[in-house]
């Protein structure tokens, strides 16, 4: 038996409220900027914390949730780890990754050096600023629709590295007793030998009982979604309990599962609680700093962020164009990649957490995070146009044995949603006049069944705005869907490039009526179909019953065939 | 902290066993999450979860509130309006009466009865597939039941109010019609307009959604009345179609997630139950799956539906709503009700929800069994159709079920001035068509029906309805005429023309050959070819 007491501060209380309301607000004058989210959630926190107004503070339930969304981004992080998306630029990938690190972190070190940091500040600041901000690079360039090309797949390639480093530093920064070697040593080797238990634990359960499980849960998203939350706290909890960071756990967690074709539809699930709670774990940060944290190191990080972003850019820019990558895609794969990390902050958080440095630091990087992510969404919004007006000054590192890599995009390809029956019969008709063909279904139980059939298969729901992306579906030259819901019709006529042809699923009559009001330029209502082609068996009976037994007759031999499979 | 991680573990690891489980057996979520509770609450301390539990319950009704389509009330409003009337007189106020006077108190008869009024359209019903056939009358009049439920569970929660929360029922009603304005207003004016300055941004629609959730809980909070009315009215005010997609889309994770730790706890408090709890948890079972189908089903066949559709609808009413769920503990938080109760009314909802996945699975045999069996059929004059002949039946065509297909068919022999009769068993479709001058209303089944029909002398029987059974049914009449059933499988089709089916309609297949070839003739046309194709399919939605 529990009281009602025990419920409190971790319900609804004015300052979450207050907190949440803000964050909204903000988060629309965000999006009206170009801004990313969380410099929103960030200022949130600042303006209702000591630094501003001081009407809000830490609760419980903040804690918990940003608890919770350090370990759901890290599970998130996880899933989107697709070894298979960049296998064919790898090698490139790794060696620019490792010199990226090395030279980064070492600029970095120079300049904090210079500063006039302290020596574990300079290594600790150094750690924390090399990485580049992945929610904001991923989310502005699948905006831009340039995520897959050779510089968005470039950029992606060096986070997931620099993403699994990261994993790396955290298990580093949890070690018991930080100032002596040995034991962070030990802790090392220890976290690393769990890591990879874990690891190959879940890629194995990934490759060997998760087909399984997905063929039983088949379209139910919640219980597509209960099963990863579950799996991700497993780790959690395994991590928990042998000492190894939790965040570490949830990585492991997501990595195993990414590489299994049904991640994206998880992925789906798993972004909106993790962005909540991430709004709660930026916004906690914000409310946790003072005023004077904030002004102590503001010159340094105006400079520091400065030589920092033309110093990165310059070094990312070197080593893409050593790979003898063309000019174009090494400028904008390095200029996209300009910004500071919000990982800086859960580095700098866990940093302050362990004492190895104070809240000021923690301010200091917030301030750089705001400033280089703020100036980089610009960037990235007009990389062509900065690209356009100063390639002139880059000439001179053009050469004849330059070129890029071939990648293989999607265009002018057929889409179909929602594989049955009736489009398995489309396939054969749509191949006569279309290279490519992607055949996107909620259910996972296609992917086999499609391998043979010279079309793509991806497992999803076209609700998802990044599920449009990564199909294609504003280059594609005629959509068929299957879908019974109106809202992927929506959003399938919203994105569509003008002149594709699209036949879209109406329920009924009505639907059908609101499927053209919509623009579709046929509405299937598959009984309205049958209804059709048996009216003319119908018309072949009533001129001569014997044309109707003609007629038919094919349908009787396709019936016998596919009752036999 | 490191608790509740390691509660959160259990309680999603627990519960994602059994819903695989559940999901294969029963296709239902709600009795897995209830049962995983159970099994977890012998070792788990229900500190730190109980503690989460408000979010479930607010996330649940505010997603059934954006969810809410008033408009699906359009239809079949009167039937649902009186079987409702008869659950509310004949169980909810008889059954009060009875327990009142058998000492169990106010809040306790209150409970019970509506544990026994109300039943399902939230969570638990997602899975099963109780309105796939949507088009059907009685999926029809069951849906407007279930919203007519979940709306008076609102209002009673309401009227509670001053009860549980000590405030006047004045005060309390003005502040739930308060919101209800606010929201309205909001759904109408501000959310498209917010929605579009969002840029359509699943983001900034959760972050919206959950903004105007908290302002609403906090508000309820602050008057006194119970979070379930804010929470509902905040789902209300983005209840707008197409709007609300990407905030259901987004929000619906987060429910997902609070709504597995609510029902897990709510098993968690269930303990080994004692004599009065199985009672009072059997009385409720046995009244909602026996007593209250009958009594929607009697009530629904003297507003003039046929018994058929009666029974079916009846059968997929049979189970508790989660709103009870969610009233009842909240009654239970603050004492109002007794241990036994609550409990009782718990594993009761859990029972009916795996019962009601049978009744669902077996409806049509069900039905075929009380229509037979049970003395109960709609009264002659209340009949709203009737069979009517008006030429000589010989040579025609007899046409089984008039929806899509049926009707498609039957406009174009309407043109070829050929002799033909229909029947259905679904009156919506005659009211619908009143210019057929040959109709037959009944079951297919029914020898009867085929009688009026003329079936002997028939050139030729159309099926169109996938029932396996009418199918048969239609092979099995000892007549000349062609026979053409349809069939959704296969198998089954092939199994058919082996039996002499002339032919069976298996719609994937015709639909796909009709829509091959209209695809063929776009891709290889230009623009021109298109644009015909679309006027023609107009012309023909239109004729339709």
């Amino acid at each position: 038996m529990f009281d009602i007491a025990v419920t409190e501060g971790l319900f609804v209380t004015w300052d979450f409220v207050l907190l949440i309301t803000v964050a909204t607000v903000l988060g629309y004058i965000a999006h009206k900027t170009y801004q990313p989210n969380l410099i929103a959630y960030l200022v949130t926190g600042l303006v209702l914390g000591p630094v501003f107004l001081n009407i809000v503070q830490e609760t419980a339930l903040l804690e918990l949730m940003s608890e919770l969304g350090l370990a759901f981004l890290l599970f998130l992080l996880g899933l989107q780890l697709k070894f298979d998306a960049i296998r064919n630029i790898l090698k490139p990938i790794l060696k620019i990754s490792f010199w990226q690190t090395v030279l980064q972190t070492s600029l970095a070190f120079v300049i904090y050096y210079f500063l006039g940091f302290g020596m574990v500040e300079v290594i600790v600041m150094a750690l924390c600023t090399v990485f580049g901000a992945t929610p904001v690079i991923v989310k502005l360039l699948d905006e831009k629709d340039e995520i897959n090309s050779l510089p968005g797949k470039i950029d992606v390639g060096v986070l997931i590295v620099q993403d699994i480093i990261l994993v790396v530093y955290l298990t580093l920064f949890s070690a018991p007793d930080l100032t002596n070697p040995v034991p962070i040593a030990i802790n090392f080797f220890q976290v690393m030998g769990v890591m990879v238990v874990l690891g190959l634990f879940s890629y194995a359960v990934s490759r060997w009982v998760v087909p399984k499980v997905v063929k039983e849960v088949g379209k139910n998203k919640h219980l597509l979604f209960i099963n990863g939350a579950a799996w991700a706290f497993l780790f959690i909890a395994v991590s928990l309990a042998l000492d190894v960071p939790v965040e570490v756990g949830a990585f492991i967690a997501g990595l195993g599962l990414a590489q299994s074709p049904y991640s994206d539809e998880l992925k789906q699930q798993v972004k909106p609680i993790t962005d909540f709670f991430m709004m709660v774990f930026f916004a906690t940060i914000g409310l946790g700093l003072a005023p004077e944290y904030l002004t102590v190191y503001w010159k340094e990080a105006v400079v520091a962020s400065t030589l920092l972003m033309v110093g990165n850019f310059l070094i990312m820019l070197y080593l893409i164009d050593r790979e003898k990558f063309s000019l174009e895609t090494s400028f904008l794969g390095s200029i996209n990649m300009v910004q500071v990390s919000e990982f800086s902050l859960v580095v700098g958080a866990l940093a302050v957490s362990r004492g190895l440095v104070g809240n000021e630091i923690l301010g200091y990087l917030s301030l750089m995070a705001i400033m280089t992510m703020g100036l980089s969404a610009y960037i990235i919004k007009y990389n062509h146009w900065i690209y356009d007006h100063v390639k002139h000054l880059f000439e001179f590192m053009e050469s004849e044995e330059k070129g890029d890599f071939d990648i293989k995009t999607l265009n002018n390809h057929a889409i179909v949603v929602g594989y049955n029956e009736i489009t398995r019969r489309l396939i054969p008709v749509l191949k006569e006049k279309y290279e490519d063909i992607v055949v996107i279904d909620k259910d996972p139980k296609y992917v086999e069944m499609l391998k043979e059939s010279g079309a793509e298969f991806v497992f999803g729901d076209l609700k998802h705005e990044e599920m449009r992306r990564s199909i294609g579906l504003k280059r594609a030259d005629i959509i068929i869907s299957m879908a019974m819901d109106s809202a992927v019709n929506r959003r399938i006529l919203g994105d569509k490039k003008e002149g594709a042809v699209t036949f879209l699923r109406a329920k009924d009559r009505d639907d059908a009526a609101g499927v053209y009001d919509m623009g579709a330029d046929f509405a299937i209502i598959k009984r309205m179909l049958s209804a059709e082609k048996m009216t003319e068996y119908i018309e072949s009976f009533l001129e001569d019953p014997e044309l109707f037994e003609k007629a038919v007759e094919g349908d009787k031999q396709i019936i016998d065939w596919e009752a036999r499979l | 902290m490191i608790g509740v991680i390691y509660t959160f573990a259990a309680v999603f690891v627990l519960s994602a066993l059994l819903l695989l489980v559940f999901h294969k057996a029963f296709k239902v979520t709600i009795p897995a999450y209830i049962i995983a509770g159970l099994i977890g609450g012998m070792f788990l301390s229900e500190e730190g979860l109980l503690e989460l539990l408000q979010w479930g319950i607010a996330f649940v009704v505010f997603i059934f509130g954006a969810k809410l389509e008033p408009d699906k009330l359009k239809h079949e409003i009167g039937g649902s309006l009186l079987s409702t009337g008869v659950h509310i007189t004949g169980l909810g106020l008889g059954f009060f009466g009875a327990l009142y006077f058998a000492g169990f108190g106010t809040l306790n008869s209150i409970y019970i009865s509506a544990a026994l009024v109300f039943s399902s359209s939230l969570t638990g019903t997602e899975l099963s597939e109780k309105y796939a056939t949507i088009e059907l009358l009685y999926a029809r009049l069951a849906e407007a039941t279930d919203i007519i439920h979940d709306i008076l569970a609102i209002v009673l929660i309401l009227l509670l109010s001053p009860v549980l929360f000590n405030v006047g029922v004045a005060y309390a009603l003005a502040v739930g019609g308060g919101m209800f304005l606010f929201s309205l207003f909001f759904r109408r004016f501000v959310f498209p307009w917010l929605f579009e300055m969002s840029g359509h941004s699943e983001e900034l629609m959760l972050l919206l959604g959950i903004s105007i959730l908290t302002v609403m809980i906090a508000i309820s909070q602050f008057v006194g009345i119970s979070i379930v009315v804010g929470a509902f009215f905040a789902g209300l005010a983005f209840s707008k179609f197409p709007y609300n997609i990407e905030l259901i889309e987004s929000t619906e994770s987060l429910k997902d997630f609070f709504a597995a730790v609510f029902f897990f706890s709510l098993g968690a408090l269930v303990v080994f139950p004692d004599s009065l709890t199985l009672g009072i948890a059997l009385l409720i079972v046995l009244t909602v799956i026996f007593v209250k189908p009958l009594l929607t089903a009697l009530s629904l066949m003297h507003y003039g539906y046929s018994k058929r559709t009666a029974y079916r609808c009846a059968l997929t009413l049979d189970q508790i709503s989660e709103f009870v769920l969610i009233i009842a503990i909240q009654a239970y938080l603050m004492s109002a009700i007794s241990t036994p109760v609550f409990q009782g009314i718990i594993l009761a909802t859990t029972v009916t929800m795996i019962t009601t996945t049978f009744t669902d699975n077996y409806s049509h045999s069900i039905q075929n069994w009380l229509s037979k069996n049970l003395p109960f059929d709609t009264p002659e004059g209340l009949r709203r159709y009737n069979t009517q002949i008006t030429t000589e039946l010989e040579n025609h065509i007899i046409l089984v079920g008039y929806d899509v297909q049926g009707e498609r068919i039957g406009e174009y022999l309407k043109g070829c001035d050929k002799e033909f009769v229909v029947i259905d068993v679904d009156p919506a479709v005659f009211e619908e068509a009143e210019d057929l001058k040959n109709r037959v209303f009944g079951s297919a089944m029914d020898d009867e029906s085929w009688e009026s029909a003329n079936y002997k002398k028939a050139d030729i029987i159309i099926s169109t309805p996938p029932q396996r059974h009418i199918s048969e049914k239609v092979l099995s009449l000892e007549t000349d005429a062609r026979k053409v059933v349809r069939s959704n499988s296969f198998k089954a089709a092939n199994s058919f023309l082996e039996r002499g089916a002339d032919y069976v309609m298996v719609h994937d297949l015709l639909a796909s050959e009709q829509l091959v070839d209209y695809i063929e003739e776009a891709i290889h046309g230009d623009e021109e070819t298109i644009k015909r194709l679309k006027k023609n399919a107009l012309k023909e939605l239109k004729d339709g």
